[in-house]
C-alpha cells in the first residue's frame, strides 16, 4: 500500500536531515504505531507521505514515495489517497460547524450535495458522532474535536489515513474514547491506519505493527506476535518527591466556596481547596471541567465572583478588581502553549523578563539562565523561538519562576512532550521543589500524579469531586475518576 | 431569535449586499438633516430588533458625536443661530454636523446588520453558488473562522504579560511596550496556524478543481428576487423624497 523508499528530508534553514534515509512499507488494512520521541523524524516523514513536505514546508526531498505504486506529484493529488489528522484538531478546522468542516472534502471533489450528505452521515457514525452534527465546533470538549477531525479525513474516504498524536491534549476518558473509535476503523480493515505518538502505550493493544524511530531513521519495526513487541513501549521514568523529601507548611492558597460562570453555563461550583506550603498538586480533570480557570482565579487573572481567595496572604473577594499584576510577584503561571509566553529576543533576556518588570533580585534569574545553558548546551544569546518544543516549554518554567514567586502554576507544561521532555520537565519541577516552591501542575496524567505529587484535586463539571493526598486514593478510586477500565 | 431575525437571515447574502450598497449610496445622497435623522432612526431599530453589535459600540457613537460637536464649533457657514461668549452656532454647522455624523453612523451600523444577519460561511456558499470563483469566496468564512481564536489567543497573550509583571497601562509609552512584546507571539501562532490550516485545506483536496460542490447551495430565490424588488422601489422612494424640496428644511 505504502511504499518509502530511502527518504531524506532537510528542512531549509537546518544543516543536519529531519528524515534520513527512511524505508519503510505498510500492507493493506494494517494499522501500524509509528514511535519515537521529539524530532525524531516521525511527524516529518509522513508529512512528506501526505505532499505537505515539501510543497507547504519547504524542504529538500529525494527518495521515493508511492501509494499503491503511484507516485503522487503534490499534495492535492495525494489527497484523494492519504488523509492526515494533525496533532491539535483546533488548527486544522476551517469552517465553524461539524457539518460545514466534515462536508469541506467531499465539496473539493465536485461530489453531489445527496452523497455529501451521506459521506458526512456516515463518517460521524465511523467516530460514533452522529449526535455532534448540528454543533458548532467551539462548543466541543477536547475529545469531540478530535472525533470531528477524524470524521473529516474519512470523509475522504483515503485509504491510507494518518492520525499524528491523536491523544496529546486529552484526559484519560477522551483518549479511551479516541482509541476506540481507531480500533472501530482498524477492525474494518478498508485502509491502512499510521498512528504516529511519542507516548504509544495507549494503542499498543490494538497496533498489528510498531515501527520506532531515532534521528530520522527507522531503528526496529516488530509486528505484534515477535518477540519485544510490547517491551518496545520503554516505562515512563520519572522521578519521585519522595528522592527530595516531602513538605508541608502552613497554607498558600485557600480558595472559599468560589463560583464562576459565563453566560448562564457553570464552570465552577462551589470549590473550597488548601493548598499548604511545599506540596505539589496535581489539578486533574476531564478537558472542560475548569481547571484552567481555577489556575487563573489563583493567579488572580480571574476575580471571584462570589466567594473568596487567599493566596500567600493576599485576599480577593467577590466583586474585587483582577489583581494579576501585584500576584505575580509571589505566584509564576506558566500557560499550555509555549509561544503565547515568549516575548524576548534571547534566552537569557525571556528568562530574565519578570525579573527585570518586577525589580526583583537578579540572582535567582542569572542563575536559572546558567542552569539553562548548562543542561541544554543552548546558548544564551540563542532566540526562544529557535529553540525546540520541549525547550521552549523549559524556558517558559524558568521565564515564570526566576523573579522569586513561592508558587507556581502550571497548565498542562507535558502536553506534547516525549517521555525525555517530561522526564526533564520534572527535573526542573524537583529542582524548584527543592527551592521551597509550592507547585500546581494540571495534568491528565494519573501516573505523574501518583509517582510525583504529593496531592491531588480532581475537578468534574467545575465541583471537587476528590482532594487529598495522592497516597490516600487507590487503584479503583483513580480508575472510577477518570471512568477508563486502567490508568 | 424573532420570526423577522429569521426571515432576514434566510435572505441570500448576495441580496442583502445589494440592499446594503443601494442604502449607502442613498444615505451618502441625503443632504437634510431631517430626513438623516429620519434614516438614523431606522437604521437604530433595525440595528435594535437583529441585535447588531458591534465591538466598540461606545467608541462608534463617541466618534459621531465628536464629528457632529467639531461642525457645530468650527463650520460657520448659513445664519448665527446661537453665541456663547467666541463660540457661534450657525445653521449651516447644524445641518452638516447632523448629516455627516448620521452618515458615519448609519453606513457602521447598516455593516453592523448585515453581520448580525449573515454568516460568514453562507456568505461564502452564496457567493460560490453565483459562480463566484470559490478559492476567493471561501476567504471571508476562512478569516470568521480564526477571528475568535485570535481574540482568545490574544487574552492568553496579555494574561502571560501581565503574570510576568508588564503593566498593560494605557499610556503611549505603554501602548508601544504592548505591541512590541504582543507582536512576536500572535506572530509565531499566527504562522504555526498558517501552515496547519493550509495543509488540512489541501489534503482535503481545496484547489484540486476549478469548481466546487456545496452541501447547502445558497441560491437567489422568488423571495430574494421579490425582496430586491421591494426594496429598489422603496430606495427610490426614499431617494426622490429626499430631493423634494417640499420636505427640506430651509
Amino acid at each position: 500500500m505504502l511504499e518509502v523508499h530511502d527518504l531524506r528530508v532537510r528542512y531549509l534553514n537546518r544543516s543536519k536531515p529531519a528524515v534520513s534515509g527512511l524505508r519503510m512499507s505498510v500492507g493493506l488494512g494494517e494499522f501500524v504505531l509509528l514511535m519515537g520521541g521529539s524530532a525524531s523524524g516521525k511527524s516529518t516523514a509522513m508529512q512528506t507521505v501526505c505532499g505537505f513536505i515539501p510543497e507547504i514546508t519547504p524542504a529538500e526531498v529525494s527518495g521515493r514515495v508511492a501509494i499503491d505504486g503511484k507516485v503522487y506529484d503534490d499534495a492535492t493529488e495525494a489527497s484523494n489517497v492519504v488523509s492526515m489528522v494533525q496533532q491539535d484538531p483546533e488548527t486544522q478546522f476551517c469552517t465553524e460547524t461539524v457539518e460545514d468542516e466534515i462536508a469541506f472534502g467531499p465539496e473539493n471533489f465536485n461530489i453531489p450535495s445527496g452523497e455529501i450528505r451521506r459521506t458526512v452521515d456516515s463518517s460521524l457514525a465511523s467516530v460514533r458522532g452522529t449526535h455532534l452534527l448540528e454543533r458548532r465546533l467551539s462548543t466541543l470538549s477536547g475529545g469531540e474535536k478530535q472525533k470531528v477531525a477524524i470524521a473529516s479525513m474519512l470523509a475522504m474516504k483515503p485509504k491510507l489515513l494518518i492520525l499524528d498524536e491523536p491523544t496529546s491534549n486529552l484526559d484519560p476518558k477522551a483518549v479511551s474514547e479516541i482509541v476506540d473509535v481507531v480500533d472501530g476503523l482498524r477492525r474494518r480493515k478498508e485502509m491502512s491506519i499510521i498512528v504516529v505518538e511519542h507516548r504509544p502505550e495507549s494503542f499498543m493493544g490494538i497496533a498489528s505493527r510498531a515501527i520506532m524511530m531515532e534521528m530520522g531513521r527507522l531503528v526496529e519495526d516488530r509486528r505484534r506476535g515477535e518477540d519485544g513487541f510490547m517491551g518496545m513501549v520503554a516505562p515512563a521514568v520519572g522521578l519521585s518527591l519522595a528522592e527530595v523529601g516531602r513538605r508541608a507548611g502552613p497554607s498558600v492558597v485557600d480558595v472559599r466556596r468560589l463560583d464562576f460562570g459565563i453566560g448562564g453555563a457553570h464552570i465552577l461550583r462551589d470549590v473550597n481547596l488548601t493548598v499548604h506550603e511545599g506540596a505539589v498538586v496535581a489539578l486533574m480533570g476531564e478537558n472542560g471541567s475548569g481547571k484552567t480557570t481555577l489556575l487563573k482565579h489563583i493567579a488572580g487573572l480571574i476575580p471571584p465572583q462570589s466567594g473568596e481567595i487567599e493566596v500567600l496572604g493576599h485576599v480577593t473577594r467577590a466583586g474585587a478588581k483582577a489583581e494579576p499584576w501585584s500576584l505575580g510577584r509571589d505566584v509564576g503561571f506558566v500557560f499550555q502553549n509555549p509561544n503565547h509566553q515568549i516575548f524576548e529576543k534571547t534566552v537569557e533576556r525571556e528568562i530574565r523578563f519578570a525579573t527585570e518588570n518586577y525589580g526583583a533580585e537578579p540572582g535567582e534569574a542569572a542563575e536559572a539562565v546558567d542552569e539553562f545553558e548548562a543542561s541544554e548546551g543552548v546558548r544564551r544569546f540563542v532566540h526562544p523561538h529557535c529553540l525546540s518544543f520541549g525547550q521552549k516549554r523549559r524556558v517558559n518554567i524558568r521565564s515564570a519562576s526566576s523573579h522569586g514567586p513561592r508558587l507556581l502554576l502550571l497548565d498542562e507544561p507535558f502536553a506534547g512532550q516525549d517521555s525525555r521532555n517530561a522526564n526533564s520537565i520534572r527535573k526542573v519541577l524537583t529542582d524548584l521543589h527543592a527551592r521551597g516552591k509550592t507547585i500546581i501542575v494540571v495534568t491528565h496524567d494519573p501516573r505523574f500524579a501518583r509517582s510525583f505529587c504529593t496531592d491531588a484535586l480532581f475537578l468534574k463539571n467545575g465541583r471537587v469531586v476528590m482532594s487529598g493526598k495522592v497516597t490516600d486514593v487507590d487503584e479503583d478510586e483513580w480508575r472510577t475518576l477518570f471512568e477508563v477500565d486502567a490508568v | 431569535m424573532t420570526d423577522e431575525s429569521q426571515d432576514v437571515q434566510r435572505l441570500n447574502p448576495i441580496s442583502k449586499i445589494i440592499l446594503l450598497v443601494m442604502l449607502s449610496v442613498l444615505v451618502i445622497m441625503i443632504s437634510d438633516p431631517v430626513h438623516m435623522t429620519v434614516f438614523v432612526g431606522c437604521v437604530l431599530v433595525a440595528k435594535h430588533r437583529f441585535r447588531a453589535r458591534g465591538i466598540v459600540t461606545k467608541g462608534i457613537f463617541l466618534f459621531a458625536f465628536t464629528i457632529f460637536l467639531a461642525q457645530v464649533i468650527f463650520n460657520h457657514s448659513g445664519a448665527v443661530v446661537a453665541e456663547y461668549s467666541v463660540l457661534s452656532i450657525t445653521s449651516g454647522g447644524l445641518r452638516d454636523g447632523v448629516t455627516i455624523a448620521g452618515k458615519f453612523l448609519s453606513l457602521i451600523m447598516m455593516s453592523w446588520v448585515f453581520v448580525a444577519t449573515t454568516t460568514a460561511h453562507d456568505l461564502s456558499s452564496a457567493l460560490s453558488t453565483a459562480r463566484f470563483p470559490y478559492r476567493y469566496a471561501f476567504l471571508p468564512a476562512l478569516a470568521m473562522r480564526f477571528v475568535p481564536v485570535f481574540r482568545f489567543e490574544l487574552g492568553t497573550v496579555r494574561e502571560a504579560q501581565t503574570t510576568r509583571g508588564m503593566k498593560l497601562d494605557a499610556s503611549l509609552k505603554g501602548i508601544v511596550r504592548s505591541a512590541r512584546y504582543t507582536t512576536i507571539p500572535m506572530f509565531m501562532t499566527a504562522m504555526s496556524r498558517v501552515n496547519s490550516i493550509a495543509a488540512s485545506m489541501t489534503g482535503r483536496g481545496f484547489g484540486m478543481s476549478s469548481t466546487r460542490t456545496l452541501l447547502k447551495p445558497i441560491g437567489m430565490t422568488r423571495w430574494d428576487i421579490a425582496f430586491l424588488m421591494a426594496s429598489s422601489a422603496l430606495v427610490l422612494a426614499a431617494y426622490l423624497v429626499s430631493r423634494c424640496p417640499d420636505l427640506r428644511i430651509a
